[in-house]
């Protein structure tokens, strides 16, 4: 809607091109001039001076009028100009006074269409509004919450989707107001009995309306439709139709009683008469008139002594209804014999009924007067209609004197009030609980009653709020503190009813004091789930015990204060071998033939457990007659009997004997060990002694031999010639064979007694077998053996005792050599497995008989074989090897297939040292 | 200079082995028999090395070593112990001698003075 002022712009013509225009104006003016300056003076024949003369003067004013022109052409487009801008700007002014405008519309709208929405909102009703053609177009929050739907999605739904409505009476569904204010563009007025279902299925009772959306020409766009939730209040009107029922009922059975006993009084040919306790006539039926022949002015309101002209002051009738009746609310058959006035002696029977006049405060006295003087003549029918009056008197007034003595038989405190909530009456039993006076109460306001005790919110709330919406209520708590009588919880049963005979309301309130029972009802609730706690209790705890006792691999029995056996555990049958008909009841010393006679036993059961209630480990020491000597443990307990007076003993035994005797050679066998280990260390440490002294004392002299062989043998001194030499030689080879020797049984002995310790260095294996073999190649060469090296290239450097495994390879080398004849083989192979190296020897040589295989390790084993006289070995190679592989955590074994088939030995060695020097 | 060894040992025979090697080295050598001797001579010559047998008649070698150690004269001495204990035991008492070490018996005749020659600073 924006003006575009370009484009108007557009549709004038710019002055360029009225420029154009122009020149063509121009050149046409100067052309004129020229042509008719050249006519006229063709035509005025005029010469050539005068012709250039008047050449020049036309040519002068031609330009004067071009100029002229132009300028006139100017200004006019300028002016043209300013009155388009100006007309361009006024209308840019409008366009934009009509944007302003619309703006300002705009907000407008959008600020009564939130109030609307406001509106809406804060209505206290549900609003749905549909379009004509009934779908949702509107939702407001309480119609959201009743329905069940959000706004959001009900927008765009058809009516009946969104609200789901149904007969309140009959549950079938009802038709929705907005079809019929759709269809007849009518408003529908409030309809009742609707319930409307909430999409969660909950259910409202609705009372709602609905009126037609019409627009400017008045036809319909949509309805509106108005509900609101009446359930609370269809709920009330509902109690309260029901009590105006009921009390319809109860004043309709009251009026039909009353007019039957009105039309009773009237009915029966007895005269009857009602006195107040004035003793006053209240009313008197007609045979009363007709038979005592007195005028009912002269009757009512009279005292019965005055009527007929104190014809009826009898002193009988006095008795009875001054003495008789107050004390005997009922007296029938009352006779009185008197010579009336009127109507000459009669005999009479009466009967008397002194009654409360229902609901009222007056006693009334109902006398009927039987003539029976005409007993005679009637009497079938007098003795029938008696017992009708009486019989219809009683359940007439059955009702009304049972509710009457009631009223003052039930123990219960009974208030009536009248509707300006007085005290009509009390019952007997008010005054004595709340320990008020009559004379204190009636007439009273309730809450004035007994020095404003009874003044209780809850009462007045009861009272003057509860009652008067609902007629009746039942068990209404009422918690106070009076000041005659303390605290006291009490129930009230409150009625509101009409007065027979009246119009006012009547208010009977009976009070029971539960303070009591309340108390008591708590502590009964209290004590019955101890009661039941500590039965479950019980009753887990006996069963557990039981089924501990017949568990329990150990024979248990119980006895009695008097020490005879109440019950025993099945162990206690198979261990000590008695019968069940043999133990319970016995007293415990006869048990299996007096077998439990123990004078320990009776000590323990008669004077130490009653000092003690428990006793744990007595021991006792028996021999019995049917299992022989046995060593018992006992663990007594003396114990009241559970729920019981009496007292128990629960004997628990443990038979102990052969642990006894197990203790016992335990005992003998430690004191063995520890002389033998005492023994073994004397022992130990005599050996080492042994082995040092002789280290040293065979040492001394090899030093000697020794030494002094090798400084002659090294010509240290003096040359020596060649015999010389040699014999020096054999002394000083059979010197170092001597201390070889000795260092080896040494070190046996170091291994054997635990005392070697490897100097553990790091020990690069291939290096040190090559090494090894290399020495080893002169004596091999000798023999022409061939030795064979297979080293793994990944042999790893071991953390070994260097010393200990040099001997070691050389040992194994040397022997191979050594028993491998001229020309045979030998080698060494190598390899990493794992977290070892294992190192194989290996010869083609003697090799070893299977029988010899163990005697191998004896040490100074030979067999006898050709190789034996010339080898040179101690004989403690092959052991003393094996234990230094041992002691580096490894394995060594030895291999032969037989006498001449070669030989293996095979050991291994941790990579890291297991014991780290 | 001439070094001087005194050598305390009660076997003759060792003795004369011991001597005859290191004086063939170029060694002066002194020698004792008895711990009491050996010390005095010790005290009185302050040779530049002295070898201890372990076993003498009338004291241990650790023990004379000991006496040797707390005269201020001899404190500084080295001691050498010559000993055929194979046993852990025979050398821990040497443990707490300062200045000291031991050659096993029985002594290596090539390598025996140069060993020697080795603790004399």
């Amino acid at each position: 809607m924006i003006f575009n002022g370009k484009s108007g712009h557009n549709e004038k013509k710019p002055t360029l091109e009225n420029r154009d225009g122009l020149l063509p104006v121009i050149a046409g003016t100067i052309v004129f001039f020229l042509a008719a300056v050249a006519v006229i003076s063709l035509l005025f024949h005029t010469d050539s001076r005068n012709f250039i003369i008047i050449t020049a003067f036309s040519v002068i004013m031609a330009v004067f009028v071009m100029l002229f022109a132009y300028f006139i052409n100017r200004k006019t487009m300028d002016r043209v100009n300013i009155l388009r801008n100006n007309e361009t700007k006024q209308m840019l002014g409008q366009q934009e006074d009509l944007n302003a405008k619309l703006m300002k519309l705009n907000a407008m709208l959008q600020v009564s269409e939130e109030k609307f929405a406001v509106t809406l909102n804060s209505i206290g009703d549900a609003v749905l509004a549909t379009d004509e053609k009934g779908i949702v177009t509107l939702l407001n929050p309480h119609a959201e919450k009743l329905t069940g739907w959000k706004h959001q999605e009900a927008v765009g739904k058809p009516v009946e989707e969104v609200f789901n409505i149904i007969n309140q009476k009959t549950r079938l569904p009802s038709i929705i107001p907005v079809k019929k204010t759709l269809e007849h563009c009518t408003v529908q007025g409030v309809a009742n009995n609707t319930i409307l279902i909430s999409r969660d299925g909950t259910e409202y009772v609705i009372a709602d309306s609905c009126a037609p959306i019409r627009n400017r020409d008045g036809s319909v766009q949509g309805a509106v439709l108005i509900f609101r939730d009446v359930t609370e209040r269809s709920e009330i009107e509902m109690g309260l139709e029901r009590a105006r029922i009921q009390l319809d009922i109860i004043k309709k059975s009251e009026d039909e009683a009353r007019e039957y006993s009105e039309s009773i009084i009237n009915t029966i040919r007895e005269p009857l008469i009602a006195l107040d306790q004035d003793l006053r006539v209240v009313s008197v039926s007609r045979s009363f008139y007709e038979v005592f022949k007195v005028n009912p002015e002269e009757t009512v309101g009279q005292l019965i002594y005055d009527l007929g002209n104190k014809q009826w002051n009898i002193p009988k009738l006095r008795e009875l209804l001054e003495n008789i009746l107050p004390q005997k609310a009922t007296f029938d058959n009352y006779e009185v014999e008197h010579d009336f006035a009127n109507i000459g002696r009669h005999i009479m029977l009466l009967n008397a009924r002194q009654i409360q006049r229902v609901l009222g405060k007056e006693k009334i006295i109902l006398l009927s007067i039987e003539d029976i003087t005409e007993r005679r003549e009637i009497e079938n029918g007098l003795e029938k209609a008696r017992k009708e009056l009486a019989a219809t008197k009683i359940s007439e007034d059955a009702a009304r004197e049972y509710s009457e003595s009631i009223i003052n038989t039930i123990r219960e405190p009974l208030i009536a009030l009248d509707q300006n909530l007085r005290v009509v009456s009390v019952s007997r039993a008010f005054y004595e609980v709340f320990k008020v006076k009559p004379e204190e109460t009636v007439g009273q306001l309730i809450y004035d009653l007994g020095n404003k005790q009874w003044n209780i919110p809850k009462l007045r709330e009861l009272l003057e709020n509860i009652l008067p919406q609902k007629a009746t209520f039942d068990n209404y708590e009422v918690e106070h503190d009076f000041a005659n009588i303390g605290r006291h919880i009490m129930l009230l049963n409150a009625r509101q009813i009409q007065r027979v005979l009246g119009k006012e309301k009547i208010i009977l309130l009976s009070i029971e004091d539960i303070t009591e029972r309340r108390e008591i009802e708590n502590g009964l609730e209290k004590a019955r789930k101890e009661l039941a706690a500590t039965k479950i209790s019980e009753d887990a705890a006996r069963e557990y015990s039981e089924s501990i006792i017949n568990t329990i691999r150990e024979p248990l029995i119980v006895l009695d204060q008097d020490l005879r056996v109440v019950s025993v555990s099945r162990a206690f049958y198979e261990f000590f071998k008695v019968n069940p008909e043999e133990t319970v009841g016995q007293l415990i010393y006869d048990l299996g033939n007096k077998q439990w006679n123990i004078p320990k036993l009776r000590e323990l059961l008669e004077n130490i457990l009653p000092k003690k209630a428990t006793f744990d480990n007595y021991e006792v020491e028996h021999v019995f007659a049917n299992i022989g000597r046995r060593i018992m443990l006992l663990n007594a307990r003396q114990i009241q009997r559970v729920l019981g007076k009496e007292r128990i003993i629960l004997l628990s035994i443990e038979d102990i004997t052969g642990r006894r005797d197990i203790e016992n050679g335990l005992e003998r066998a430690r004191e063995e060990l520890k002389a033998l280990t005492i023994e073994l260390k004397r022992a130990a440490t005599a050996k080492s002694e042994f082995l040092a002294n002789m280290s040293h004392e065979l040492r001394t002299p090899l030093n000697s031999i020794n030494g002094f062989s090798e400084v002659l043998f090294d010509e240290t001194f003096g040359p020596l010639n060649e015999k010389q030499k040699k014999y020096v030689n054999n002394v000083l080879t059979s010197g170092k064979h001597l201390l070889l020797l000795i260092n080896q049984i040494l070190d046996m002995a170091k291994v054997e007694s635990g005392k070697m310790k490897l100097s553990i260095t790091n020990l690069p294996m291939k290096n040190l077998l090559t090494e090894i073999s290399l020495l080893v190649a002169d004596m091999a060469g000798k023999k022409n053996l061939q030795i064979k090296l297979d080293l793994a290239d990944d042999l790893p450097v071991i953390e070994a005792d260097e010393l200990k495994v040099k001997e070691i390879i050389y040992n194994l080398l040397s022997n191979a050599v050594k028993f491998t004849p001229e020309g045979g083989k030998i080698g060494i192979r190598a390899k990493r497995v794992n977290e070892t190296i294992e190192v194989e020897v290996w010869d083609t040589g003697a090799g070893i008989a299977s029988e010899n295989m163990e005697k191998i390790f004896e040490g100074f084993f030979r067999v006898d074989t050709p190789y034996s006289r010339v080898t040179e070995g101690t004989g403690l190679g092959l052991p003393l090897s094996k234990k230094m592989v041992e002691l580096h955590g490894g394995k060594f074994m030895v291999k032969s297939k037989g006498l001449n088939q070669g030989t293996l030995v095979r050991f291994t060695l941790p990579v890291k040292s297991e014991s780290v020097a | 200079m001439k070094r001087t060894v005194l050598v305390i040992d009660d076997n003759r025979n060792n003795l004369m082995l011991e001597t005859d090697i290191l004086e063939f080295a170029g060694f002066t050598v002194l020698e004792a028999e008895t711990a009491a001797t050996g010390i005095a001579c010790a005290i009185r010559e302050k040779p530049d090395v002295i070898i201890m047998d372990i076993r003498l008649p009338d004291m241990r070698g650790s023990d004379a070593a000991r006496i040797l150690r707390k005269d201020k004269s001899t404190t500084g001495i080295p001691i050498v112990f010559v000993t055929a204990s194979v046993m852990p035991e025979g050398r821990i008492e040497l443990q707490d001698i300062s200045n000291s070490g031991f050659i096993g018996k029985p002594i290596n005749t090539r390598t025996f003075a140069g060993e020697i020659a080795g603790y004399i600073k």
